[in-house]
């Protein structure tokens, strides 16, 4: 039984890692890990250590899950912080939202804040963070993403 | 040739809306799935301007080459693009009680090599019909907010 739930969550981490990391680095551009798909990709990772070594890494796979989905974050594979910064500046631009930035913060539309942290070795971790839904502020969100995605690794 | 229509009013004067939508740097901003549109040639919008564009349609990267075939200051802009897509998009505008009503009309057809790719036709008619009305939903949001 234990085998049988270890090859499911391969399976199941192996097809995540073929969507989420071998599709866009075969067309050369950056792996983006984010919502739901993150939650299930790290959940799959540690539940597969925790079959294979302890059951109670199982309770750190769904605490890492729920942290990663109830803070709404993106890692970004491929991309400077500099150049991640700068899709932002662009999508901020072209949506004509307002912006207030600190280093490495900003705050869309009086609504949003975006949190950029480089993680080192090309890997970014962008969290946000609203005060309520505004449309605005998650068509910025879109258009960053997009202006992320165009970048080539 | 498929078509899609939409149509919005804007509380924004005309020759904003239309500066605006008429400009390819703000494709991308406003038309849901167009990844980029890229070597603008001249900078400045006007007939006989191109660039190459890159779409995502269900998953699938899309790539061709546009031009403004039909500008009328303030009125109407039309884009032809060749590549993946055969496509042809029509801007209208129209003072409307203050502010500016758009509407959109895009014929296109995929070419069969890119249609392969992209299984259910039926499908794509109704990811085109919602990708029409989001585009003026979103230049609503950006220059209305």
């Amino acid at each position: 039984m234990d085998m049988l739930i270890t090859y499911v969550l391969l399976a199941l981490f192996l097809l995540l890692a073929a969507h989420l990391l071998a599709l866009p680095l075969i067309k050369k551009r950056p792996v983006f890990i984010k919502g739901t798909e993150e939650t299930l990709f790290f959940m799959a990772l540690f539940a597969i250590i925790a079959s294979l070594t302890h059951p109670l890494i199982y309770i750190v796979a769904i605490a890492i899950g729920l942290l990663i989905y109830y803070t709404k974050s993106w890692i970004v594979y491929g991309v400077s912080l500099e150049n991640i910064s700068t899709a932002l500046d662009k999508a901020i631009l072209a949506t004509r939202a307002t912006s207030n930035k600190t280093i490495n913060e900003y705050e869309i539309d009086n609504n949003m804040t975006i949190k950029l942290t480089n993680l080192g070795m090309r890997l970014c971790y962008i969290q946000y963070r609203s005060k309520a839904y505004s449309k605005k502020s998650e068509l910025t969100k879109e258009i960053f993403r997009k202006f992320i995605q165009n970048y080539f690794i | 040739m498929a078509k899609v229509s939409a149509s919005v009013v804007i509380n924004k004067p005309i020759q904003e809306v239309f500066k605006y939508t008429a400009s390819p740097v703000n494709g991308p901003a406003f038309i849901p799935n167009l990844n980029e549109n890229t070597n603008i040639q001249p900078e400045q919008p006007g007939l006989g301007q191109t660039f190459d564009w890159r779409f995502n349609m269900a998953g699938v990267d899309l790539k061709g080459k546009a031009e403004v075939t039909e500008y009328e200051a303030s009125h109407k802009v039309t884009i032809k693009t060749t590549g993946d897509s055969n496509t042809t998009w029509i801007y209208t505008f129209q003072e409307e009680s203050g502010g500016t009503q758009v509407s959109a009309e895009v014929d296109y057809e995929i070419v069969e090599s890119a249609l392969q790719k992209i299984a259910n036709r039926v499908l794509i008619d109704k990811l085109n019909q919602r990708t029409a009305e989001q585009m003026l939903e979103n230049l609503k949001t950006i220059l209305e907010g």
